[in-house]
């Protein structure tokens, strides 16, 4: 078994349990970053010998997760000015 | 090394189980600093940097400064069966994690070469004109959505 992988398989893993077991969208916002950064984790422990090139998509992707915290941060200020609860259920 | 992986799980893990944002906050802020901690042990430097700046200082700054002005009032805790179904459920997610890990065959990596990802980054593959174009459109986007109310 490899540590590496499985350590950031099961944060990954638990990230979606997050998702699925909290009801918050503060919450919410944090397990899509650390599934994100998990998942940026493997992509750079696995890049192998020959793709340093591909190293690119690593800053894309850093990008992709910035922007998305802005949108989910104004989502979630309207979820709270219209229901006055962080909870996306209610 | 190692170690430092499994830290990774664990505080995700606190997360999973904390009822109190601010204690999440702290949990994630955790796991940013193993995380950056652990690019630097795989001799990538700069990636480390990178998440600690855009993450420590971007993200969870923007999470803990918003968080205060939203008032969101603490969670109830929950009720043990739920803890029982989320010890239960993370107990299986190991063992499928485990089983994962021996499929894969870790391919490391190089290594990193500051002048040569500048080059890439640069002139190569336009990632700065790009990363910007999407910020904007997140800006912009981010703004429409909380307009209505100012």
């Amino acid at each position: 078994m490899n540590i590496e992988i499985f350590s950031v398989l099961l944060t990954f893993f638990i990230s979606l349990l997050i998702i699925l077991f909290k009801r918050s969208f503060v919450y919410f916002l944090i397990s899509i970053e650390i599934a994100f950064n998990s998942l940026l984790l493997l992509f750079a422990i696995n890049i192998g010998k020959k793709g340093f090139e591909s190293s690119i998509f690593f800053v894309y992707i850093l990008g992709i997760i910035a922007a998305e915290t802005a949108i989910g941060l104004a989502i979630l200020l309207n979820l709270v000015r219209q229901k006055e609860s962080d909870n996306y259920d209610v | 090394m190692k170690l430092l992986f499994l830290l990774l799980p664990i505080s995700a893990f606190l997360i999973l189980v904390s009822n109190r944002i601010s204690i999440a906050l702290f949990y994630f802020f955790l796991n940013l600093i193993i995380t950056g901690i652990l690019y630097f042990l795989i001799k990538n430097p700069f990636f480390g940097l990178l998440i600690i700046f855009l993450y420590i200082g971007g993200i969870l700054v923007l999470f803990v400064f918003l968080l205060p002005l939203l008032r969101i009032r603490n969670e109830i805790k929950e009720k043990g069966i739920k803890i029982f179904i989320t010890f239960f459920v993370t107990y299986i997610l190991i063992f499928i994690s485990i089983n994962l890990s021996k499929l894969f065959k870790l391919q490391r990596p190089e290594e990193f070469d500051l002048q040569r990802f500048s080059f890439i980054l640069i002139k190569d593959y336009l990632g700065f004109e790009l990363i910007s174009v999407l910020l904007l459109i997140a800006i912009i986007g981010a703004f429409l959505l909380i307009k209505d109310e100012y």
